[in-house]
Formats: C-alpha cells, sequence, structure tokens
C-alpha cells in the first residue's frame, strides 16, 4: 500500500477510534469486497452465505473496533482475522462438503497472528490458497472426472462444448459429470475425516 | 550410491526403502524388503539396481548416508518439507484405509462403464438442477468449486448496505437507545404443524427508509402453505427430509424479504 494511502488509513482509524462512524464506514467499504471475494467466499462457498458473512463480520468490527490498535500494514489484516473467525463459526456449524475445514482456519487464524503483511499480499495469498484447494482435491480424482469437472463448473461451459471437449455425448458426459461429483465428494469426506 | 541430500520428491520411496533396511521393525518392514528384492533383482538400471540392493540387505546401508542422513536430521529444524520426509522416512506410518480407498476409486473407477439406470436417474437430476439452480447437494458443491477457484467480487450495493446496517446498529447501541435494526421470523405452529407454515415479518426500525417515488413497498414473501413445495406424498419416516426441504424453502424466502427490505434486490 501507498504511504499516502496509509497515512490516510491510519488517519481514518483514529477518527473511527474517536467515534467518528463515517470514518469506520469508508474503512468497511474500502476493504469490506476485498475480505468477501478473498476470505469469505472461498472458505464458505456460497454467495448467500458469504454475504451473511460478511454482514456478521461488518458488525463484530463495529462492536470491537475500539480494540484495534493501529499497525504499519494497515488495518486489514485485523479486519481479515475477523472475518476469518467469522468464517470458521459458520463452518463448524455446516455439514456440506466444503473446501476448508474449520481446522484450516483456525490454523490461518494463528498464523495471522502478528502477521506483517499486508493487505495486497494477503489477498494474493488467500486467492492462491483456495485455488490450491481445487486443484488438490481435483487431482485426487480421476483425470477425466476432474476434466468434467473444469469444464462444466469452473468454466461454466456449456453440456455440448464439455461433452465434444472429453469426446463423448451429451448423455454420456451428464453420467461422467454426477459420477465426478460423486468422486469429489468422496475424496473431500476423507479429507474431513483426516482433519 | 545416491546420497540422502540428493534424492528429491520422486526418491521418497527409495528413502523409505533405506530406513526400512537400516533398522526393519515390523513384519511391513520385511515385507517391503523383500519386495525390494524382487526389484533389485528385475532391475535393469545398474545405479539403481545398486540402490535398491543396498537397501534390500539390512545392516548393510552405507555409513556416509547414515552420517548425512542424521547431519540433516540434526540441522534441518527449520525446514519444514524436509522433517516430514525425514519422519516419514524414519517412522512410516500405516496408509488410513479411507484414503486407500479413494485411491482405488480414482485409480479403478472407469469413467465410461456403462451406467446403471440409478446413475442416469441421478446425472440427469444433477442435469436439471445445474440448469436450474435449484437444491441439490452437487449444486452446492459446485458452488463451493466456483467460489474458491474463481471467487466473484460482492455487489457494491450488499457491501455498502451491510456496513450501514452495522455502523447505524452500533449507533444505536453506544447511545443507548437499545434498538437495533432486527429481523424477526416467526415460526407459527406447532414442531410438526411448522411443516405447514411459517410467516416471516421483517421490521428495520432504524437506518435509511427511502423516500419519495423509489420508495414503493417492496414484494415480500408471504406466509404460505408448504404444501406447494411437495408434488407428491411424503413417505412415513421421512419426516426430516420433508422439514428440511421446509426450512430451504423458508431461509430462501427470508433471505429474499431482507434484500427486498434493504433496496439491494426486488
Amino acid at each position: 500500500m501507498a504511504d499516502d494511502d496509509l497515512e490516510e488509513e491510519r488517519r481514518l482509524c483514529e477518527a473511527a477510534h474517536g467515534g467518528d462512524r463515517a470514518a469506520l464506514g469508508k474503512i468497511l467499504r474500502k476493504h469490506g469486497p476485498r475480505l468477501y471475494r478473498a476470505v469469505l467466499l472461498p472458505r464458505l462457498g456460497s454467495r448467500a452465505i458469504a454475504e451473511e458473512a460478511l454482514s456478521t463480520t461488518y458488525i463484530k468490527v463495529v462492536e470491537r473496533f475500539d480494540k484495534f490498535t493501529w499497525q504499519n500494514v494497515g488495518v486489514y489484516p485485523w479486519l481479515r482475522v475477523v472475518a476469518m473467525r467469522v468464517a470458521l463459526d459458520i463452518l463448524r456449524s455446516r455439514k456440506r462438503e466444503v473446501l476448508f475445514e474449520p481446522q484450516d482456519l483456525e490454523r490461518e487464524i494463528d498464523a495471522s497472528t502478528g502477521s506483517d503483511h499486508d493487505a495486497e499480499v494477503l489477498t494474493r495469498h488467500d486467492l492462491a490458497l483456495a485455488r490450491k484447494r481445487v486443484d488438490d482435491a481435483l487431482s485426487n480424482i480421476n483425470p477425466r472426472y476432474a476434466k468434467a469437472i473444469r469444464l462444466r463448473i469452473l468454466e461454466e461451459q456449456s453440456r455440448e462444448d464439455a461433452a465434444a471437449a472429453l469426446e463423448v455425448s451429451v448423455a454420456t458426459f451428464d453420467v461422467v459429470l454426477h459420477r465426478a461429483m460423486a468422486a469429489l465428494r468422496k475424496v473431500l469426506a476423507v479429507k474431513g475425516e483426516a482433519a | 550410491m545416491t546420497r540422502w541430500s540428493e534424492l528429491d520428491d520422486d526418491d521418497a520411496s527409495l528413502a523409505d526403502a533405506l530406513n526400512a533396511a537400516y533398522a526393519p521393525s515390523d513384519e511391513a518392514d520385511r515385507q517391503r524388503l523383500d519386495e525390494l528384492a524382487a526389484a533389485a533383482t528385475s532391475a535393469e538400471d545398474a545405479a539403481t539396481r545398486a540402490d535398491l540392493e543396498a537397501a534390500w540387505r539390512p545392516g548393510e546401508l552405507d555409513p556416509e548416508v547414515h552420517e548425512e542422513l542424521l547431519r540433516l536430521a540434526l540441522d534441518a529444524s527449520d525446514n519444514g518439507a524436509l522433517e516430514e520426509a525425514l519422519a516419514a522416512a524414519w517412522r512410516p506410518t500405516d496408509l488410513s484405509e479411507a484414503v486407500h480407498e479413494a485411491l482405488l476409486s480414482a485409480a479403478l473407477d472407469d469413467p465410461m462403464a456403462e451406467p446403471s439406470r440409478e446413475e442416469r436417474r441421478a446425472a440427469s437430476e444433477l442435469r436439471d438442477a445445474l440448469a436450474n439452480r435449484t437444491d441439490h447437494p452437487d449444486v452446492a458443491l459446485a458452488e463451493a468449486l466456483r467460489s474458491a477457484a474463481a471467487p466473484q467480487p460482492v455487489s457494491e450495493l450488499v457491501s455498502a448496505r451491510a456496513a450501514r446496517a452495522a455502523i447505524d446498529s452500533g449507533s444505536a447501541t453506544s447511545a443507548g437507545g437499545g434498538k437495533r435494526s432486527r429481523v424477526v421470523v416467526a415460526f407459527i405452529g406447532s414442531a410438526l404443524a411448522a411443516a405447514a407454515a411459517f410467516a416471516i415479518a421483517v421490521n428495520i426500525p432504524r437506518g435509511p427508509t427511502p423516500t419519495g417515488p423509489t420508495a414503493a413497498q417492496p414484494d415480500l414473501a408471504q406466509a404460505r402453505s408448504a404444501s406447494e413445495l411437495f408434488s407428491q406424498k411424503f413417505e412415513r419416516h421421512q419426516t426430516s427430509s420433508r422439514v428440511d426441504r421446509i426450512a430451504r424453502a423458508r431461509a430462501r424466502d427470508l433471505r429474499a424479504n431482507r434484500y427486498a427490505a434493504w433496496g439491494v434486490k426486488p
């Protein structure tokens, strides 16, 4: 973050500490979208749940901002930990398959304590970690299954295009995709048990 | 002979073998040595054969390799990957049965095998669910994958509204008024009757109230019978899934009502 931006953020944080809600609003508007895209959505796996988590994160930030102490890397690392704690609570209460386990977030929160990385670095780290999770999960299933999921789910190609890429009929592709999702579910279940 | 420091990931099994050869501790190690013996006999490459033979004969581990191993073990306290590799080589643990099953499935499943009738039906359901974004476990899993691989940005409106709601909420609390924006979900009826209907009332007493021509009352989901959720009569002993379906549908209503009340979505 540029020095000017950092100084402006420090000034906003001071104002927010003094009870200036508009200043706190500026901080949240600046960093909220980043929290959603890099921290909440990849870990929670659902837009609706991530939006609610962002709302909860904001409320917790407002309630606890007096506990924040300024660091030279800005306020984002602190906001990120608040968001991860919210995500952790949600993950603990969920049953469905997701790519992140509560233990993953616990480790990340622990690793974040005393971190001196700024928002840009943390965001790149979070996005890369999430993408790696997907790659790791897909690497544990049959390559043809992985390709079906990449084409249809990740790249959102049409059934027809995905079937052509796999050189099968559309009806056969439907079956392959169903089997692929079942195989992935099995892999995630194993990972969950191991965690 | 290959030095320990020269081993890369692909040589992990050889590292494993070296240690098993050095101090075979159980039947699994001895069995592994037998396998190595067979591999050594058949290996065509001379260097590979030499390595395998060295691993095969307990007590014949090159002392230099052992020294190298010890030195690396002592010096590697700050190298997590190497520590893990050494620990795996020194004290190899059994493969988890569940992991083994998953590996077998990945290797043995034939993606092109003739599908059963049940598989065809499930594949059709998934096809429709993905197309219509309806409730289906794999639709949720697909969303989780997309969210992790390429998370989309949050709507500015959603973020701004949530920020304002949080700040207004905090202001109200700090002012001592104790009034917070609140969402009241009222479930009407007994536990069984919850399957029939419940009402959702959204009440946001604080915060900005739209005025003027854009202040039209949002179209909120109304309390209604749950019968529309079921096309056929439920069998006995399926009450849990029935209530789950109602709860999911009403949760969607609640979310839609909240967004409508905030003015985020029509």
